[in-house]
């Protein structure tokens, strides 16, 4: 029934001669009237909005009447009342334009991949181009046609991508990379740290002297780094591969019967009330009986709020049924097993590069309720060590 | 309203079926315990009291007595009545 009230209502005395047939007259154009009161003989107190108050003065002027505004309500009032804290309007407004403002200024400059020389270029760059703090970015090329006049124009990188992360502009820079380390290396040879049978050379610096197929052994040497014609002979820093095929062997222990506890996937949910010293049960008081075998975890609950989370002087204990469980593995199964684990340890021995071609059961023996397995390995690996050449020798 | 109007509407009202207070304009009192009265189709206040509300209706007059009777909202077709009702007469 009451619309509009919520934009501002008044309270307003109205007193003379006929204030019903005032009140008449106000409602049939519209005016309404809320918690009309008699206050005396010739005078009430109503509630009416501020948007009728001209009409009702009007009406009131024409009929003699006396009227009067009192307290008011409402939005009206937060327009009133912002009108004396202008100072604060005007603060709450000039935070947000600066906000606004200073969120289109760059705010770093962010130099991402670079040694000290080229990040110091790129930054005279981008300081020449008025890619410095505090500067607008709506003055500033975008990120696109900087990413590639920087490019172009700053040598020592091969590539520098320029992309804006809100206030901040973010250089990323791939450098030239010079072939010169070679160069610095010591003379050396190389030479087998393993047993093996070459399968597979490639030698990059140096002269080769051992070739596909040959037997080495351990610390004999697969590359020189004397080259040249005999007697005056340079040294220079061997470099290849040596790819060769090396043996290993190990005993590999399975058992056949493996037993150990596993949840059964039930669970129960307890919950403690505790402050300081003092704790209750208030559910799941029964929890700890109900299971023969369990594993027992207690945490806090929080009550996460935004930025904070707020512990609660609740503690949830979660209980999960365990069982005992037995695998029997046969005979097979625990060689296939033991297999597996010997390869598995043998792969984390070798380099990463190193491939077991070939695995050979050498001998199995079973007691104790366990597999024995000796188990014979051919991996291709790089045997490649380094022995550096004393100069004057 | 004359009396061929009245007729006219009333026979409306009987033929399509549509509340007679629509139709004639009547009034329709609603009254929630003896907290409220709610007025539609009114004419108007005559007099106004803490104790008594004297109302114009299409024909006839609506008195309400009671105490601390406030005039909860007003509109031009629509009323409510607060306070401690007693008595609601039609004359």
């Amino acid at each position: 029934m009451s619309k509009k009230t919520w934009l501002g209502t008044v309270v307003t005395t109205v007193e003379g001669e006929g204030v019903e047939s005032f009140i008449n007259a106000c409602t049939s154009q519209n005016i309404q009237f809320m918690n009309v009161e008699r206050t005396s003989m010739t005078s009430v107190r109503a509630v009416i909005l501020i948007e009728d108050v001209r009409k009702l003065r009007k009406i009131a002027r024409k009929r003699g009447l006396v009227i009067r505004f009192l307290e008011r309500d409402g939005m009206y009032l937060i327009k009133e009342r912002s009108k004396k804290r202008f100072g604060f309007i005007i603060g709450i407004v000039a935070f947000c334009v600066a906000l606004g403002l200073l969120s289109q200024l760059v705010w770093k400059v962010d130099i991402e991949g670079a040694s000290p020389l080229v990040e110091q270029d790129v930054r005279e760059w981008a300081e020449q181009e008025g890619l410095r703090i505090g500067q607008p970015q709506w003055r500033l090329a975008p990120e696109a046609d900087i990413q590639q006049r920087v490019t172009e124009e700053v040598p020592g990188a091969t590539w520098i991508g320029v992309e804006k992360i809100g206030t901040k502009y973010q250089f990323r820079v791939v450098e030239q990379h010079l072939a010169e380390e070679q160069e610095q290396l010591p003379p050396r040879h190389l030479i087998a740290n393993k047993n093996g049978v070459i399968q597979q050379m490639y030698v990059e610096n140096g002269r080769a002297v051992v070739k596909s197929n040959d037997v080495v052994q351990k610390g004999e040497l697969l590359v020189s780094g004397l080259i040249g014609r005999e007697g005056e002979e340079t040294a220079i820093a061997a470099k290849g591969e040596v790819m060769a095929e090396t043996w290993y062997q190990g005993t590999v222990e399975a058992p056949l019967q493996l037993s150990g506890t596993a949840s059964t996937g039930e669970t129960k949910n307890q919950y403690t009330f505790t402050w300081n010293d003092y704790s209750f049960v208030f559910w799941n008081k029964d929890a700890e009986v109900e299971y023969e075998q369990f594993h027992r975890e207690t945490d806090q609950l929080t009550l996460p709020l935004g930025f904070v989370t707020v512990p609660l002087p609740i503690e949830k204990t979660t209980y999960e049924q365990r069982d005992t469980m037995t695998i029997e593995y046969s005979e097979e199964e625990a060689i296939e097993h033991a297999v597996s684990i010997g390869k598995n340890h043998l792969e984390q021995q070798l380099d990463n590069d190193a491939k077991i071609i070939a695995e050979n059961i050498l001998q199995t023996q079973t007691d104790n309720g366990k597999v024995k397995l000796s188990i014979h390995y051919q991996v291709v690996e790089n045997i490649v060590q380094v022995a550096p050449i004393q100069q004057g020798d | 309203m004359s009396a061929i109007s009245k007729k006219f509407r009333k026979l409306i009202s009987k033929g399509m079926q549509i509340p007679i207070d629509v139709t004639l304009g009547l009034p329709r009192v609603t009254m929630i315990g003896q907290l409220h009265v709610y007025v539609e189709n009114h004419q108007g206040i005559l007099s106004f009291t803490p104790e008594r509300v004297h109302l114009r209706l299409t024909d006839g007059e609506l008195i309400v007595v009671g105490q601390n009777i406030i005039i909860k909202a007003i509109l031009p077709e629509e009323l409510i009545l607060e306070g401690t009702i007693d008595e609601i007469k039609h004359v």
